[in-house]
């Protein structure tokens, strides 16, 4: 499993148009994607689950994935989080 | 009389109509009884994934279609819908409670669903909290399709007339389902600027207000409206008072620039990018007034960077036509939350426009760097709103300079600006020739100049009649500040309401004012009228001095009508 850290850095958070993205993004794995927040832990595949935890610019979230394309999975995940902060330039 | 009722909400989507209304009730799923058919988990199971996978098609064609008619980003919408139909924690959650029995697919679905919905109203930020429509939309569809029923609302709409809408709230899928071109206009009690049913409004250049709800239950009982979707109020309206904001329907006919046409730049009014499809649409030659309110109307205010590319948007798609920003008009009867006015007795002669921006120079400064920033993007042009004095344009433009310093020095590359103002109060426009000189071009509100030179509050029923644009003083003060732009060799344009009638479009030209900019939907008439008209030197003049000659606002139509034959 890999366990990541990270910050939400875009301007307006995990809203709705970044949250699909993200959706979409960790759908194409097979691996388990999930995003851990203080208590909280929801599934990283359901955009529900990540509204729930109402993510705006400044949260920390821990990113945790597990199956056997997890690296890959990961990767691709912070990316669009940088993508999705470039686009606020 | 009767006493005037008024109810107040966001603006969110400009114009001004009139007509009878239409409620649309908020839909109520009838409660179920626990699994009233007996039927088996298994076939409960089979009836929700059936109606997921026509939901499924519904949404892919709705989406489909949005892009196509409207473009990428509110085709999204219907994206993330689909999101919701594969997630986990929606229809899984609600297959996991069928699969333990007792309940129907109805049921499963609206306790999945009403605990989803809870749980987004009750987080703290409002975009998050109105994404609990978007649950509800894709819940109503399901339950429809559950039903075997196509009941949406574009069904239940009468087959005939054009309404304007009263809901409670609308969902995307409502709204795309409605025949837009027989709405007149949208009254919704829920929702912000960011509502979905807001944006959709916008796109659709029907006039719109939100969050109305104060007084909802007696509104909800009118029978006839009007609205005003940029000031943001809803009043009665005597039966059969039908009014359009006249977006969609008209068909182009006019081709070549012939007659008065050639003369004159006909532009655009907008509210926000979301309005550039309507500038395309009705072939607008740039955008006359950009307003630039709707940026600052929300909870938060905008950032530069947000306010550079909302304006580099407009900007980019209008070039090589022209852009006017005019900087922020807020105050009188705008609200804006974040700005935390405070109450004035009189707003309209109260702190506004300019007068809130030279009092809170940050927020001023801010806007005005992103201005120069975007302008970079192609011709751009800004105009100051409600300027009284001289003293006032100096302020202005001295702040308008120091920005373009802060810019500079920040690094961004800096674009040109034709800088103008609006002139809107009657002491400006009577000193026209003074300010002449120290402006690149004048932009002549007739709203405001109508109600300040009559002492007409615009927004009062009781006083319609008084409020006169065709009123001879009116008429005569734009021919006034036309003329001593003409001297100086500073243009002139009119930007409000007058400026998109047909009836006065020939006077316009006759006096020497270089572009009409008028709500796209009105493009249509107006080049219409002025293509089949053409005027030469001596008949302008004497269609000016008739028209001055006239002693009151009836006389002046009258002798309009004569030169151009209204429909």
């Amino acid at each position: 499993m890999i366990a990541r850290e990270l910050t939400i850095n875009n301007k307006s958070g995990l809203h709705a148009r970044p949250a699909s993205l993200w959706v979409q993004a960790a759908s194409r794995f097979q691996s388990k994607v999930r995003i851990k927040r203080g208590e909280a832990i929801v599934d990283g595949k359901s955009i529900l689950g990540i509204l729930s935890l109402g993510l705006s610019s400044g949260s920390v979230i821990e990113l945790l994935v597990e199956g056997d394309d997890e690296a890959e999975a990961a990767l691709s995940l912070e990316e669009l989080m940088h993508d999705l902060e470039n686009q606020d330039r | 009389m009767m006493e005037e009722m008024i109810w107040r909400g966001l603006g969110v989507s400009g114009g001004r109509s009139a007509g009878k209304t239409w409620y649309l009730e908020e839909y109520e799923a009838e409660v179920q009884e626990e699994n009233p058919k007996n039927s088996s988990v298994d076939e409960e199971i089979e009836r929700l994934q059936q109606a997921i996978i026509l939901t499924e098609q519904n949404l892919t064609q709705l989406e489909a279609k949005v892009k196509a008619e409207r473009g990428e980003a509110l085709a999204q919408i219907f994206g993330a819908h689909k999101l919701l139909l594969s997630d986990p924690a929606f229809i899984g959650e609600a297959l996991l409670r069928l699969q333990k029995g007792h309940l129907s697919a109805e049921q499963a679905l609206q306790e999945v669903a009403g605990e989803a919905i809870r749980m987004l109203r009750s987080l703290d930020d409002p975009y998050f909290q109105e994404r609990a429509v978007d649950v509800q939309d894709v819940l109503v569809q399901l339950l429809q399709n559950l039903r075997g029923s196509q009941g949406n609302s574009s069904d239940l709409f009468p087959e005939t007339g054009n309404y304007v809408i009263l809901a409670d709230e609308l969902t995307p899928a409502q709204t795309i389902a409605l025949p837009k071109e027989r709405v007149l206009g949208f009254v919704v009690r829920k929702g912000g600027k960011t509502s979905h049913a807001a944006i959709l409004a916008r796109t659709y250049g029907i006039p719109a207000l939100v969050g109305v709800a104060e007084g909802w239950e007696e509104l909800k009982n009118q029978s006839w409206v009007e609205i005003d979707g940029e000031a943001g109020w809803v009043r009665q309206t005597p039966e059969g008072h039908t009014l359009s904001a006249n977006m969609e329907g008209m068909e182009e006919e006019t081709s070549l620039a012939s007659g008065l046409l050639g003369e004159l730049i006909l532009a655009a009014n907008v509210g926000s990018p979301d309005d550039l499809a309507f500038v395309k649409k009705f072939k607008a030659q740039g955008v006359g007034l950009y307003r630039t309110e709707f940026l600052f109307m929300g909870d938060t205010l905008p950032t530069e960077e947000e306010q550079v590319q909302a304006y580099q948007q407009v900007i980019s798609s209008c070039a090589p036509d022209l852009t006017v920003i005019r900087t922020l008009d807020i105050g009188g009867d705008k609200r804006a939350p974040a700005l935390q006015l405070p109450q004035e007795k009189n707003p309209f002669l109260g702190v506004r426009a300019l007068r809130l921006t030279l009092r809170r120079p940050e927020l001023f400064r801010q806007q005005l760097r992103a201005i120069w920033r975007a302008a970079a993007a192609g011709p751009t042009a800004i105009m100051f709103p409600m300027i009284a004095t001289l003293e006032e344009l100096f302020q202005a433009k001295e702040i308008l300079n120091l920005s373009r310093e802060e810019v500079v020095q920040a690094g961004y590359p800096v674009g040109e600006l034709e800088v103008g103002m609006m002139i809107e109060i009657p002491s400006a426009a009577w000193m026209a020739n003074k300010f002449a000189s120290e402006v690149d071009f004048f932009s002549i509100g007739t709203n405001d100049l109508t109600q300040y030179m009559l002492a007409v509050d615009r927004e009062n029923n009781e006083l319609a009649e008084l409020y006169q644009p065709y009123h001879p003083a009116v008429l005569g003060m734009i021919a006034r500040v036309s003329q001593a732009g003409l001297q100086a060799g500073v243009w002139t344009g009119v930007c409000g309401e007058a400026g998109g009638d047909a009836l006065l479009a020939p006077f316009f030209a006759a006096v020497g004012i270089k572009e009409l900019s008028m709500a796209p939907g009105s493009l249509p008439k107006v080049r219409h009228a002025l293509a089949s008209l053409d005027l030469k030197l001596d008949e302008k003049i004497s269609l000016v001095d008739s028209v001055l000659a006239c002693a009151t606002a009836s006389e002046v139509k009258e002798v309009l009508g004569k030169v151009t034959p209204i429909a």
